[in-house]
């Protein structure tokens, strides 16, 4: 149990720390996401751009974390879960199309992708370690 | 709203250091809003202000002033299949969603040129 509260204690003080370096880093890719912004990525009229995409996946990833941070759970977890495995940067053609240019042309913007994704991971891993810490009522 | 004041930090957070017409600005701004995956509206705007370099007050006004009036929707009169739609108008977006009573409201705002 000493461990399970420690693993937890970990996690929570680790996505803290994650979320104000992505504070940072996002902040880093302003440069970047100037360029990106004039940048045709041939979508169509009814897509989002991947700038566009990012920022909402960033704005749900982020509010699951804060919530962490402040309170050390979420509401309603199970949906949080689930929620938090669809979240992943790799189920979006957008994100991922400017995750490929980013390798060679935004090392910013990649960064702050593969940062995003890990906190996604690392909030998911923490409700996960939470929620088989909790006994099973009956 | 008093009582809310005091039950929500981030709330409390946000007001402070405003005088009173000022307070009355920002809870009027922060009813446009949707906590979305955060625990409350205020700790959302908060986090938004933070990471976008505003104050609060600031980007609430920014957010707020934004004109949906010849800007373009996407989807055009419909939302996402995860609810969301934006307008954007210029360098200016402003994301938005269906609260529970079917009011649009803002989940987050920005300009790319920031």
């Amino acid at each position: 149990m000493i461990k399970v509260h420690n693993q937890i204690n970990v996690h929570q003080d680790y996505i803290s720390q994650l979320l104000e370096q992505l504070t940072i880093g996002y902040q880093n890719t302003k440069l970047e996401r100037q360029q990106i912004s004039k940048k045709d990525f041939l979508i169509s009229a009814e897509d989002f751009t991947p700038l566009e995409e990012l920022e909402l996946l960033t704005v749900n990833i982020r509010g699951y974390a804060c919530q962490i941070e402040a309170t050390g759970m979420v509401k309603n977890d199970k949906q949080a879960i689930a929620e938090l495995q669809k979240l992943s940067v790799f189920n979006n053609h957008l994100i991922v199309k400017l995750y490929s240019e980013a390798r060679s042309q935004y090392p910013q913007i990649q960064l702050y992708i593969s940062m995003l994704d890990y906190l996604r991971l690392l909030v998911l891993e923490y409700l996960q370690i939470l929620q088989s810490s909790q006994p099973i009522s009956a | 709203m008093q009582d809310e004041i005091f039950d929500d930090p981030y709330l409390a957070e946000i007001l402070n250091g405003y005088n009173d017409t000022e307070i009355s600005e920002i809870l009027k701004y922060l009813n446009e809003w949707d906590a979305g995956t955060y625990s409350s509206v205020a700790q959302s705007v908060l986090d938004h202000a933070k990471r976008k370099g505003f104050t609060v007050l600031r980007y609430l006004r920014k957010a707020h002033n934004f004109n949906q009036k010849g800007s373009v929707r996407v989807p055009r009169s419909h939302y996402r299949q995860d609810g969301s739609a934006i307008y954007r108008k210029g360098t200016e977006y402003l994301i938005v969603r269906l609260d529970q009573y079917g009011i649009e409201k803002i989940v987050t705002y920005g300009i790319n040129e920031e």
